[in-house]
């Protein structure tokens, strides 16, 4: 991205982000809506949030590397069949 | 049950890479969590309430593991590779749109280490909330819960974290 946002479109930087979620009430959300239609910076932005959001949920879903999934399955082997005393404490 | 023991450690890895940063903590933190929620699981009513306490013995199994360690480094892990690569070569955002296609041809290694050095560079406050609410799906009261904070405070952490973590990928 190389467009330098202006001062109003620092005034939108958070609103922007709740935008992305959908949580903008009716009202600033269409004046969100106006300024995006002609604010290209403020438009990269949006598409920059959203792909990040999109990046983070994607890592988020990746399983465990073969190794560790391995070695987490043997510890749960390992427990199940020698499981320890419960205590009544949990925390 | 295996499934929840699972889930448990699959969070713990996650956690010790993400928000500590630390691999070599994680068979530490994930043997902790297998332990505590393999004790909690005949107590479990509730999914959220499940959710929330996994991931708050998570954090401080994690934060017992750091406090073990003397020597803790000061940069967090490559989130694809066992060490971070350094070629000394810029590294520029792939034209790929992580939104479409199989998420794992749209998320490459590159992206993914991308992603990791973006995150370190999060205040930890910061980090831990992206971590939560984007990765692991945690909803904004869950998030509070885990944390600590208000739900107010969550929303304006995870909006500037995004901000933050948006420009990181962007720099050339």
């Amino acid at each position: 991205m190389t467009r330098r946002p202006s001062s109003e479109c620092r005034a939108y930087l958070e609103r922007l982000s709740r935008y992305v979620d959908g949580e903008l009430p009716v009202r600033t959300r269409k004046g969100t809506v106006l300024h995006l239609q002609h604010c290209p910076c403020c438009h990269d932005l949006v598409d920059g949030l959203r792909k990040t959001v999109t990046l983070c949920h994607a890592e988020g879903r990746r399983r465990l590397p073969p190794d560790v999934r391995m070695r987490a399955k043997a510890r749960i082997a390992a427990l199940l069949a020698h499981p320890p005393a419960v205590s009544r404490r949990t925390r | 049950m295996e499934r929840l023991l699972m889930r448990a450690q699959e969070a713990a890895y996650r956690f010790s890479l993400h928000v500590c940063g630390v691999a070599d903590d994680a068979d530490d933190a994930m043997q902790e969590a297998l332990i505590k929620t393999y004790r909690y699981a005949s107590r479990i009513r509730e999914p959220e309430a499940f959710r929330t306490w996994l991931y708050r013995t998570v954090k401080n199994a994690c934060l017992i593991s750091r406090r073990r360690r003397v020597d803790e480094p000061a940069h967090v892990l490559s989130l694809s590779a066992p060490a971070p690569t350094e070629d000394g070569e810029p590294r520029t955002i792939d034209a790929v749109d992580p939104g479409r296609g199989p998420e794992d041809a749209a998320i490459n290694a590159r992206l993914r280490e991308r992603l990791g050095r973006a995150l370190n560079t999060l205040p930890p406050a910061y980090r831990l909330v992206i971590f939560l609410r984007e990765m692991e799906g945690l909803t904004t009261r869950e998030v509070a819960r885990v944390v600590g904070i208000s739900e107010g405070n969550v929303k304006t952490r995870l909006h500037r974290a995004r901000l933050m973590l948006r420009q990181e990928l962007e720099q050339p």
